[in-house]
C-alpha cells in the first residue's frame, strides 16, 4: 500500500434536494443534473488535493446526502 | 422594545432580546450559547420555547425530521402576533411551512428554475438592471438614498423579471409584499394584503394558463398544473412565497452589507486588490448580518435529545441563526467582519430540506449590487452620521430603513 491518503465518497440522490452546495464548492467532485438538480458524483476518489473540499461538502449539504470515509 | 412584553421568569428571559449594537446581535445570545443545548425563553403571547444558539445546535435541529415547519402543530413557537394568522387560516400555507413529502413534491417543481446555473445565466440581466439604475442615481442630487435607490427595487425587479411580470405590476407587488414581512401592520391588514396579493397572483395564473409565455409561471403552468400536477390554489400560495421570501430578506441583506462596505475600508482595500474575493465578502456578509434575526421556528414531534437537553413532543423550539453564525467554534473572531473569512458554513440562509430555494439568485443580485456601487460610486460614504441610522426592527429580516450616501 502506497501512504498517499485515500477518501472514498458516496451520494444518496434519493436524499438530496438539490441545493448544489456540492457542486459549488467542489466542481471537481460533484455536479448536478440539469433538470431536477439532483448530485451527480464525479470522482468518488479524489486525488488528496481535493480532500478538503470534498469534507466540507458533507458538512455544507443541507441534506446529509454525501458521505466521505477516510481510506 | 415592546411595552406589553410578558414579565418573564429569570430562567426563561423574554426573546428577543434587545439589541445593543445596532449591526450585532444582541449580547445575551454570547452567554446562552456558552451554556446548555437550549435554554428556556419566553415569547411576547407568554409561552415558553426552546431557543438553540450554537451552530452545533441550528444544524442538529433543522436537520432531523422530527423536527416539523407545521405551524399548526403543537408547540409550535409563535415568534410574532402576525404568524398566528398564518396558523389560522392553514390552507394558505406555502411549502416554507410544511413537511416532506408535501414540501419537497411543491419545492421540486422550482428547482430547475432556482439552480445555481439558472442565478448565473441572469447575472447580465441584473447587470444590466443595476448600471441603468445607477446611471441614473449618480446623475440626480446627492445624497442618494441606496436602499430605496437600489436595495428595494433590485429584488423586486428580478422577482418580477422571473415572473414576467411587466412594470406596471411591479408596484403592486412591491406594496403588498411589504405589509406581509413587516411587524408595523396588525394581523387584519397583513390577511387584507395578502388576500389582495393571493388575487392578483391568480390572474396571473389564470392568464398564462390561457397564454403561456417564456416565464417561471408559464413553465408551471405548462408543466405542472396543465398535466394535472398541481391545482391553482397550490400554486398560488407557492408564488406569494417567491415573492415574500425573496423580497425583504434581499433587500435587507443588501442594504446593510452596503453599510458594512462603504464603513469599513478594509473591506474597499480588500476588494481593491483582488476583485475576485466578492463572493466570499458576501458569504461573509451574509453570516456577519444574519438577517433573518429572531431565528426559525420548529417544533418537536417525538422526545428529541439535543446533547444535554431532552426536548419533548409537543414542545416548541426556535433556532437563533445570528447567534450560530457567530460561533466562535467555527468562526473565530466571530464578532468581526473579515473579508478573508471562509464563511461557508453560515446558516444565513437555514439549514436542511427547507435551506432557501433562493440562494444563489441572492448571490448574485448581492454580488452585482455590492460591486455596482463600488464601480459608479467610487468613494462612497455615508452622508449622515451613523448614530442617525435608522435601523428597522420590527421587520421580519433586520435592515435599514434608509442609506443616504454622497462620493
Ligand atoms: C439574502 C437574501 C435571503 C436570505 C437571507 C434568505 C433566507 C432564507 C432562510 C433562512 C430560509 C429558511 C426558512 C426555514 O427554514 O424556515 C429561506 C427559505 C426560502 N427562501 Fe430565502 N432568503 C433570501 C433570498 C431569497 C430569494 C431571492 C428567494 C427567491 C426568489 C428566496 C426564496 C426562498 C424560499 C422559496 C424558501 C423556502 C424554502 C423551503 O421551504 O424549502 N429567498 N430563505
Ligand atoms: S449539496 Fe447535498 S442536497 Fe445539495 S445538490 Fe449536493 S448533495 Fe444534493
Amino acid at each position: 500500500m502506497s501512504d498517499i491518503p485515500r477518501l472514498t465518497i458516496s451520494i444518496d440522490p434519493a436524499a438530496c434536494c438539490a441545493m448544489g452546495r456540492c457542486a459549488a464548492t467542489a466542481p471537481e467532485v460533484f455536479d448536478q443534473d440539469p433538470d431536477t438538480g439532483t448530485v451527480v458524483l464525479l470522482d468518488a476518489t479524489p486525488p488528496p488535493e481535493l480532500h478538503a473540499p470534498a469534507r466540507l461538502c458533507a458538512e455544507l449539504c443541507p441534506c446529509e446526502a454525501i458521505t466521505v470515509t477516510e481510506g | 422594545m415592546n411595552e406589553t412584553a410578558p414579565l418573564a421568569e429569570e430562567s426563561a428571559p423574554v426573546y428577543p432580546m434587545p439589541r445593543v449594537s445596532p449591526v450585532d446581535p444582541p449580547p445575551p445570545l454570547a452567554e446562552l450559547r456558552a451554556g446548555k443545548a437550549a435554554s428556556r425563553v419566553t415569547l411576547w403571547d407568554g409561552s415558553q420555547v426552546w431557543l438553540v444558539t450554537s451552530h452545533a445546535g441550528v444544524k442538529a435541529v433543522l436537520g432531523d425530521r422530527r423536527f416539523t415547519a407545521v405551524t399548526s402543530a403543537p408547540g409550535f413557537p409563535m415568534l410574532t402576533r402576525i404568524s398566528q394568522l398564518v396558523r389560522a387560516k392553514p390552507a394558505s400555507a406555502s411549502f416554507i411551512r410544511m413537511d416532506d413529502p408535501e414540501h419537497s413534491r411543491l419545492r421540486s417543481m422550482l428547482t430547475r428554475d432556482f439552480l445555481a446555473r439558472r442565478a448565473e445565466a441572469l447575472r447580465p440581466a441584473v447587470r444590466e438592471l443595476l448600471d441603468e439604475m445607477l446611471a441614473k442615481l449618480v446623475t440626480g442630487e446627492r445624497p442618494v438614498d441606496l436602499v430605496a435607490g437600489l436595495a428595494i427595487p433590485v429584488p423586486s425587479r428580478v422577482i418580477t423579471l422571473l415572473f414576467g411580470a411587466g412594470d406596471d405590476r411591479r408596484e403592486f407587488i412591491e406594496s403588498r409584499s411589504a405589509i406581509l414581512v413587516d411587524r408595523g401592520y396588525t394581523p387584519d391588514q397583513v390577511a387584507a394584503a395578502r388576500d389582495e396579493l393571493d388575487g392578483y397572483l391568480r390572474e396571473l395564473v389564470e392568464e398564462r394558463l390561457a397564454d403561456p409565455g417564456d416565464d417561471l409561471i408559464s413553465r408551471l403552468v405548462l408543466d405542472q398544473v396543465r398535466p394535472g400536477k398541481l391545482s391553482i390554489d397550490e400554486m398560488v400560495p407557492m408564488c406569494r412565497l417567491l415573492l415574500v421570501a425573496g423580497h425583504g430578506t434581499t433587500t435587507s441583506q443588501a442594504g446593510l452589507g452596503l453599510l458594512s462596505l462603504i464603513t469599513d475600508p478594509g473591506l474597499t482595500e480588500a476588494l481593491a486588490e483582488d476583485p475576485g474575493l466578492m463572493p466570499k465578502m458576501v458569504e461573509e456578509l451574509l453570516r456577519f448580518h444574519s438577517i433573518v434575526q429572531n431565528g426559525l421556528a420548529r417544533a418537536a414531534t417525538e422526545d428529541v435529545e439535543l446533547d444535554d437537553v431532552v426536548i419533548r413532543a409537543g414542545e416548541g423550539v426556535v433556532l437563533s441563526l445570528s447567534a450560530a453564525n457567530r460561533d466562535e467554534q467555527i468562526f473565530p473572531d466571530p464578532d468581526r467582519l473579515d473579508p478573508h473569512r471562509d464563511a461557508r458554513r453560515h446558516f444565513a440562509f437555514g439549514h436542511g430540506m427547507h435551506q432557501c430555494l433562493g440562494q444563489w439568485l441572492a448571490r448574485v443580485e448581492l454580488e452585482e449590487i455590492y460591486a455596482a456601487v463600488l464601480r459608479w460610486m467610487p468613494g462612497a460614504r455615508l452622508a449622515i452620521p451613523f448614530e442617525e441610522l435608522e435601523f428597522r426592527h420590527e421587520v421580519s429580516s433586520y435592515g435599514l430603513g434608509s442609506l443616504p450616501v454622497t462620493w
